[in-house]
């Protein structure tokens, strides 16, 4: 259970403390609500780009990464589809610096020519290092422009190609700051050693006067409901032919999304699922297999990721998959198997309320999905998915005309 | 309900950016207490009792990693195939059982060490234990799961030796210490094929004793706890102890090797050289020294390489050190036109920290960071037990540690000098570029 006190600012700055005297550190979370879903098709990786603009400098700070250090802390960020969020933790005594760093920024960052110039060649380096260079690095490209026909998750966020990164210029990035990046599109959260009392002061003493900036219309497209098989064969630098199955899942507020989430757990998570004891250790054709979900704020997908062991081929590992999708489809799960995968998804929930990190980002992530109270009552959700819920699901869900395929082979 | 908030009166000051809010300087970290108390059989069992959660780890660490095995890769199979039965319960009753309370028995190795344990939450800690007392001391090793573990060791390894960064570090690794030594060898197909079941049982008997074992306990614990650690862990195991291993001499020549790949995407570099476990008398400046240049993300390294000439997305300098020996290495992948000015920046680098003090701003920064960094480090149980373990498990004294944090508190910028001088030669340096150059 995590106590939280939430806040809105006139600017429009949604503010959330959370108090954990156990640690020494507080960490402050700002969550903005843009991601690269946001992005024009022809401009991709833009989201994920701005984030490392973020750290250029502002009109007060020369290095935002000097000043963390020097307080003794440390910070990070990450870009996904759907949002761009920044943390750092520091000492408790240092909380100021931080908020004066962030606040800086929220309100006036400067980016000069010089700045983008060497994070867009950064970005290409990134590029390159994760998607171009390692073994399967492409595959989200292919599975993305598979899965996706409308949406703009049908880039990855890394960018759809590198040529979109190195064409960014100045006037899209103030753009992009002034549309995504104002009080009213963010969200922060202090977590640690800190007051709610104390907390809420300091918040608004540094983001109180930061205008708000009107984000004007926010494209929100739906992905339409797949109808028909898809099936793609993609050619790169894969040592052992791989086999992707995909399937559109509910969005993240839905309640189906924790009957699915379910799904994927009972058919690969841990060693004694399905997926791993019957196709890994019992029949021994897979060397790798893996389900998982993207967790995405809207139309996700349920993953199906498979490597054939050495003499099988991806027909046979295919047809194996696809019984155990029939089986969870026309057989009811046992109140032990379920409850099993329920005990899975509390402990990973206790586990991970033990970083003042890890909460501040969850805090943000469920305020920005409309429900922040989620934090508390998602382990419920889970307990309560019964055997049918799983089977309507699984019926609804595994179907021929809803399944995305790709096939992933070494060139020749 | 959500509620705006109006601070009228306040509405209209601004807060004056320009004045930069005060920076505390960090001198004071709370160091956790590690109780250590000897259950039968002479095993040590290292307690760290903190947390505001009801959860708890337990981790078995033998000393049986690589400087005692008697067969390339025996360590690693033993350690990957305890879990795959017992005599009374097949792989998938094990994991059936554990799966249940929601976790898993984590079976890790490392050079040095195998470790075997799990993580739960407080009151099913009495359900598991047994589980992994039976898998612990009644392993079977079954035939049928050592092919299968070879087919997919094999599978893995094609996968892995595609990639540039795993040849560079392997290539690296096998230079520096030599293709034969324990630290350098590297594992191949033809390694797995030959490991038999005999080589597992061997292992296993020779090294999974008493004196050869730490426990590590973090979380909650009760007095209940230890006494089931005690009899299900402890009283069971066999006695027995190992004699300490001696490592071959390394010949040491630097060199330069570039392996050409496929593709010319990228290229992997990688410079190092031999160094020293975390017990000698350097090794404390030396990580600071480490930080200084490539070891955070305001290091010398980052600063130039990425921030300033934007040549690569990561570089970073590293010091891995292992119980008998260790390692120093700087390493960064970009394109492949770039690894000449790379190599050249960090040798400029180098030089740098050699001939000039550190501003003081500079080494102020590195020194909050690294304070900063080692609050982190024990903030939370599970985290503290990891730093715990890292000096304990390596038969080390926990003080070193406390050490490190006073050294960083009193090194001066000359003393920093000294030992770049003494360590960042680049004519030391083994030099590994994996790509089209």
């Amino acid at each position: 259970m995590i106590s939280y006190k939430k806040k809105v600012l006139e600017n429009g700055l949604t503010a959330i403390v959370h108090e954990d005297k156990s640690s020494p550190m507080v960490a402050v979370n700002i969550l903005y609500k843009v991601g690269s879903k946001h992005e024009d098709p022809e401009h991709t990786g833009f989201a994920h780009l701005f984030e490392h603009l973020m750290f250029s400098g502002s009109k007060h700070v020369d290095s935002f990464d000097n000043y963390i250090q020097t307080a003794g802390g440390e910070n990070n960020a990450f870009t996904n589809a759907d949002l761009t969020n920044f943390y750092d933790v520091v000492p408790a005594e240092n909380l100021e610096t931080v908020l004066w760093l962030e606040s800086d920024r929220m309100l006036n960052l400067t980016i000069d020519e010089k700045n983008l110039n060497v994070q867009r060649k950064v970005v290409v380096e990134e590029f390159k290092e994760t998607c171009l260079n390692p073994p399967y690095g492409d595959v989200h490209h292919h599975l993305s422009d598979l899965c996706y026909k409308k949406h703009g998750y049908r880039w990855p966020t890394i960018g759809k190609d590198v040529s979109h990164i190195e064409k960014a210029k100045l006037e899209e990035v103030s753009y992009f700051f002034n549309k995504y990046y104002g009080p009213n599109n963010a969200i922060i959260c202090l977590t640690g050693n800190i007051e709610h009392e104390n907390g809420f002061e300091l918040i608004e003493k540094w983001f109180g006067d930061i205008p708000s900036r009107p984000t004007g219309e926010i494209a929100d497209e739906q992905e339409p409901e797949q109808v028909e098989y898809r099936h793609k064969l993609a050619y790169g630098n894969a040592p052992i032919e791989s086999l992707y199955l995909a399937f559109h899942t509910p969005n993240r507020v839905a309640k189906n999304f924790y009957a699915c989430d379910l799904i994927s757990d009972l058919l690969c998570n841990g060693r004694s699922s399905r997926f791993y004891s019957k196709l890994f250790k019992e029949q021994k054709i897979v060397s790798h297999i893996d389900c998982y979900l993207t967790g995405a704020v809207d139309t996700g997908l349920l993953m199906i990721e498979a490597k054939p062991a050495d003499g099988y081929t991806i027909e046979q590992v295919k047809a194996e998959i696809w019984k155990e999708l029939e089986l969870i489809k026309s057989e009811l799960v046992s109140e032990h198997e379920l409850t099993k995968v329920k005990n899975k998804v509390e402990n990973s929930i206790v586990f991970s309320e033990m970083s003042i990190v890890n909460k501040g980002i969850n805090l943000c992530f469920f305020e920005s999905i409309g429900d922040i109270e989620l934090i508390n009552s998602e382990s419920q959700l889970y307990q309560q998915i019964t055997s049918e819920e799983i089977q309507e699901n699984a019926i609804r869900m595994f179907q021929k005309a809803k399944c995305s395929e790709l096939i992933y082979r070494q060139q020749p | 309900m959500e509620r705006k908030t109006s601070f009228l009166t306040e509405k209209y000051r601004s807060v004056d950016r320009s004045r930069v809010p005060e920076i505390k300087n960090i001198n004071r970290i709370a160091i956790p207490e590690v109780k250590t108390l000897e259950l039968s059989n002479g095993v040590k069992v290292h307690c760290l009792n903190s947390g505001t959660q009801d959860v708890l780890k337990i981790e078995v660490v033998f000393n049986a990693g690589r400087p005692v095995e008697q067969k390339k890769v025996a360590s690693r199979a033993t350690q990957e195939m305890l879990k795959e039965g017992t005599s009374t319960m097949s792989n998938q009753v094990i994991s059936e059982r554990v799966d249940f309370f929601g976790t898993y028995i984590g079976s890790t190795f490392n050079l040095d060490s195998n470790t075997i344990g799990f993580y739960c939450l407080s009151r099913y800690f009495k359900d598991i234990l047994p589980i992994l007392s039976e898998v612990l001391f009644d392993p079977v090793f079954p035939e049928k799961e050592l092919a299968a573990w070879k087919q997919n060791s094999k599978q893995k390894l094609k996968v892995d030796l595609e990639s540039t960064d795993v040849l560079s570090y392997r290539t690296l690794t096998e230079q520096i210490f030599g293709k034969e030594h324990p630290y350098g060898y590297n594992s191949t197909a033809q390694l797995f094929d030959s490991i038999n079941r005999e080589d597992l049982i061997n292992h296993y008997q020779q090294f999974y004793v008493s004196d050869n074992c730490q426990i590590f306990l973090t979380g909650k614990i009760s007095d209940e706890d230890l006494v089931l650690v005690d009899q299900l862990i402890a009283q069971k195991m066999r006695s027995g102890s190992v004699s300490s291993p001696s490592l071959m001499d390394t010949v040491y020549n630097p060199f330069k090797t570039v392996i050409p790949v496929k593709s010319d995407v990228q290229a992997s570099v990688r410079m190092g050289y031999k160094l020293f476990s975390k017990d000698h008398k350097d090794y404390n400046d030396l990580y600071i020294l480490n930080n200084l240049f490539g070891g955070y993300f305001g290091s010398r390294l980052m600063m130039n390489i990425r921030e300033e000439k934007g040549l690569t997305y990561n570089i970073y300098s590293s010091l891995d050190p292992f119980k008998h020996d260790g390692y120093f290495y700087v390493g960064s992948d970009t394109s492949s036109e770039n690894v000449n000015q790379v190599i050249e920046e960090v040798n400029k680098e180098m030089f740098i920290l050699k001939t000039e003090l550190v501003p003081e701003q500079e080494l102020l920064m590195l020194k909050n960071y690294l304070m900063g960094s080692f609050l982190s480090m024990l903030d939370g149980p599970f985290n503290a037990g990891e730093v715990v373990k890292s000096y304990l498990s390596d038969g080390l004294n926990f003080d070193l540690f406390k050490r490190l944090i006073q050294r960083v508190n009193s090194i001066q910028a000359e003393e920093l000098k000294e030992i770049a001088n003494k360590y960042l030669n680049e004519k030391d340096f083994d030099i590994v570029i994996v790509g089209n150059h």
